[in-house]
């Protein structure tokens, strides 16, 4: 059994313009010590999907359809008082993109850090504040116990995000949902923190759910990964896999256009068009209104995810019992598909 | 529209854009009142000024010419944004010449300013805050036409023309900022940019906030823009994926001064200064079959009020290079008793040994001891330059003269680093 297994998850905002299906059957597993990424575009759903999974969904959202088992328990029958003291920050916690907003800036950092560990654990005052110097020295913090008595502003942002670090992993949970973790980073910062989260993987042995809109990023830290797009899965696989065999057209669309600091691409390849609205989404296959290959097949009913290959699983009715089982669309010949497509193509 | 464009061609090789030891420093107090402190332990009046400035451009100097590419690129307090703004006139420099086609902006009459600005047009990051949610977008990209004093039915017509150029619809003319996506917003920016026929487009993260289809859409777009309308291009970002698909030539800033300038190339595959090394190293790139992120640098960007003495990068530098003798950590010894001397503040009392003793805990080189212990001696008796001065020939060129750029290869690759300009290896990607 896996650790965590989502099963045709659905989450809906009933807004005054109508229901945004931002969340509309979604499901992926993840096992124990395995990192899975989320990747997708703005709107794609990413955020929703992992704030489901811990009922961090506010009014008017409401996660309407489907099942979220972790350790065998389904978390959507969990009360909120349930999730808050059994689940949110002992088995699964979260790190958020933007350190600044997600620290209290009135609170040292050893305080909101020992605080989680007393109201989760049974120590004393003090046995809580050493561990949280202990953590802080874990996520390479130097001189801990001076730090753990300042505020926030106090540090850099590299550092504050290393402090939530620390306290995503104070009571050694099972699972850590990292959303855009780095994204605000320097990428000088940001390749420090994706070398913290090599190191705590190994160290505390937890499983990782990685949401992030760069595929660099993913191909550092993830082992699998789920391309999402308007609230969908459109493929999944290891991420070797996927990079050298996409199979879904949006994500060979989405490689195509992703501009890579290894080489120039001359001609720049971009997706035509933009996401549209999750309120009234297209009907059938909903890349099909930006999809260079769809066919009159795709507008009828979702496509189911079909095996493309080893752990591999695209929805696309490409490769469907109607379809020719290869959208060709590798003509423009992107460098790194293929035999001799290494890096150093220019 | 201008006749700068026939002059130009007619006098190829002046720089459409020439800067010139470029400073732009900001007052960390501002006003007479703000930046005097009371201090006790001063004679007389008690009261000390405080004049210290964050030092944003401190020297920088390049040339763009007609149809270019210039691509700066450095991390979040580099100083890459106020060099942008006080090009384009936002920012007042504090030293420093700029030139635009041949002349300096500096003595400028209204007349002349009006011209700069018609041909100098700027791009910003936010595309939500640069546009003024209250105004249909057409009269927003008109407004540079307009502050130009261009009729009615021109600018009308101008912003439809350009609304389809970008990729949008003529009949969009009429809708408010907010009915249009992120990426679209970057496209009207872009219209209005180039609503006055600009020869020079000043970009500062056009496309940073941007999903990556949708920067791929945004990129491709100024692309044909610039062939088009011969456009010349400041391109200001930390994102090293795009400046490679953007740029000509890329200047690599740190901390107010660039450090390594070159044509864009040579400067992703042969790159000289460790900076530039150490960027590249750490930017993650999708291709499996590449070398993974290595976190080459510790620590954060030094504060741009006080940078580090000689080389601003000596503080984070993986190649820094040690004056014989030294091991890393004597040199951090020997650092900081030399920058006790320049404070003129001993941290001990005593015979020279002891002094020596309480600040050196490894050993030193045989020569390098008797300096310090020289040094001492002087410093007591209150002569502290030469205190100094007998210490110089055992610190590292890093952390005590500043480097100058200086040509690696070819005639356009510059780095400003003490490393021979022949230690530069390929990088693997």
């Amino acid at each position: 059994m896996a650790l965590l297994e989502v099963e045709d998850l659905r989450t809906y905002f009933y807004t005054e313009e109508g229901i945004v299906q931002a969340v509309d059957g979604v499901s992926f597993e993840v096992e124990r010590g395995e990192t899975l990424g989320l990747v997708g575009e703005s709107g794609a759903g990413k955020s929703v999907a992992v704030k489901s999974l811990l009922g961090l969904i506010r009014p008017p959202g409401h996660v309407v359809d489907g099942s979220v088992r972790f350790k065998g328990d389904d978390l959507t029958e969990y009360s909120e008082a349930q999730l808050r003291n059994q689940v949110r920050g002992t088995e699964i916690s979260v790190i958020f993109q933007d350190p600044m907003s997600a620290l209290n800036p009135v609170f040292t950092v050893g305080t909101q850090i020992s605080e989680i560990i007393e109201h989760h654990r049974d120590v004393t005052h003090e046995a809580a504040w050493s561990r949280a110097v202990e953590l802080l020295d874990d996520v390479g913090i130097p001189d801990p116990a001076e730090r753990a008595d300042q505020y926030p502003h106090e540090f850099s942002g590299g550092m504050q995000q290393r402090a939530l670090i620390a306290m995503a992993l104070s009571c050694e949970p099972d699972l850590i949902i990292a959303d855009e973790p780095t994204t605000a980073l320097d990428v000088t910062i940001q390749a420090q923190i994706l070398d913290l989260f090599d190191d705590i993987k190994t160290k505390y042995d937890t499983s990782m759910i990685y949401v992030t809109h760069d595929l660099g990023v993913v191909r550092e830290v993830c082992d699998r990964v789920s391309v999402m797009y308007l609230g969908e899965i459109a493929e999944s696989a290891p991420y070797e896999e996927l990079y050298r065999n996409p199979k879904h057209p949006y994500t060979q669309a989405l490689l195509r256009s992703t501009v890579s600091a290894d080489r120039r691409t001359e001609d720049l390849d971009p997706i035509e068009g933009s996401m549209p609205s999750a309120i009234h989404p297209p009907s059938g296959c909903r890349y099909r209104t930006r999809c260079p290959v769809a066919f009159e097949d795709c507008s009828r009913g979702e496509p189911p995810r079909f095996d493309v290959g080893p752990d591999h699983d695209a929805a696309c009715l490409h490769y469907g019992d109607g379809g020719d089982g290869d959208p060709k669309l590798h003509e423009t010949g992107r460098p790194g598909t293929g035999v001799g497509g290494t890096g150093g193509d220019r | 529209m201008s006749s700068t464009v026939e002059r130009r061609r007619e006098d190829a090789d002046q720089a459409l854009l020439s800067v010139e030891g470029l400073k732009t420093h900001f007052p960390v107090n501002t006003g007479v009142l703000d930046s005097i402190k009371f201090d006790r332990s001063r004679d007389g009046l008690p009261f000390t000024v405080d004049d210290s400035s964050v030092k944003a451009v401190d020297g920088v100097n390049f040339d763009l010419h007609a149809g270019e590419t210039l691509g700066v690129v450095g991390e979040s307090g580099c100083g890459k944004s106020t060099l942008a703004r006080t090009v384009v006139g936002l920012e007042d420099p504090t030293d420093g010449i700029i030139r635009f086609d041949g002349r300096d902006v500096t003595e400028f009459d209204k007349e002349d300013e009006r011209w700069f600005r018609e041909n100098v047009q700027m791009v910003f990051q936010d595309p939500m805050s640069s546009l003024n949610p209250r105004r249909k977008v057409g009269e927003i990209i008109a407004d540079p036409l307009e502050a130009a004093g261009r009729p009615k039915e021109e600018r009308e017509s101008r912003a439809m023309e350009l609304l389809e150029q970008v990729g949008l619809e003529s009949d969009y003319y009429g809708r408010y900022p907010h009915e249009f996506s992120g990426g679209q917003r970057q496209r009207i920016n872009l219209a209005r940019a180039l609503s006055i026929n600009p020869d020079l487009v000043i970009a500062d993260e056009p496309v940073s906030g941007l999903d990556m289809s949708v920067q791929a859409q945004i990129l491709s777009l100024m692309n044909d823009l610039q062939d088009e309308y011969g456009l010349t291009y400041l391109f200001i970002t930390h994102d090293l994926g795009v400046i490679r698909n953007m740029a000509d030539r890329v200047a690599v800033m740190y901390v107010g001064d660039f450090v390594e300038t070159g044509p864009t190339e040579q400067l992703f595959t042969e790159p000289h200064h460790p900076y530039t090394r150490s960027l590249l190293d750490a930017v993650p790139n999708p291709n499996p079959d590449t070398t993974g992120v290595v976190a080459e640098l510790k620590g954060d960007v030094p504060s741009p009020t006080n940078p580090p003495s000689g080389c601003k990068f000596h503080t984070r530098c993986p190649a820094f290079v040690l004056p014989d003798g030294f091991t890393e950590e004597g040199y951090a010894e020997f650092a900081e008793f030399r920058d006790d001397v320049v404070a003129r503040d001993l941290d001990a009392d005593g015979s020279p040994e002891v002094v020596v003793e309480s600040y050196f805990d490894r050993n030193l080189p045989g020569d390098a001891r008797r300096a310090v212990l020289n040094a001492v001696e002087a410093a007591q008796k209150g002569e502290w330059n030469g205190a100094l001065e007998s210490l110089e020939a055992h610190e590292s060129p890093c952390d005590s003269v500043k480097p100058e750029l200086e040509q690696i290869s070819g005639p356009t690759h510059h780095s400003a680093c003490h490393l021979p300009a022949d230690e530069r290896e390929a990088f693997e990607w």
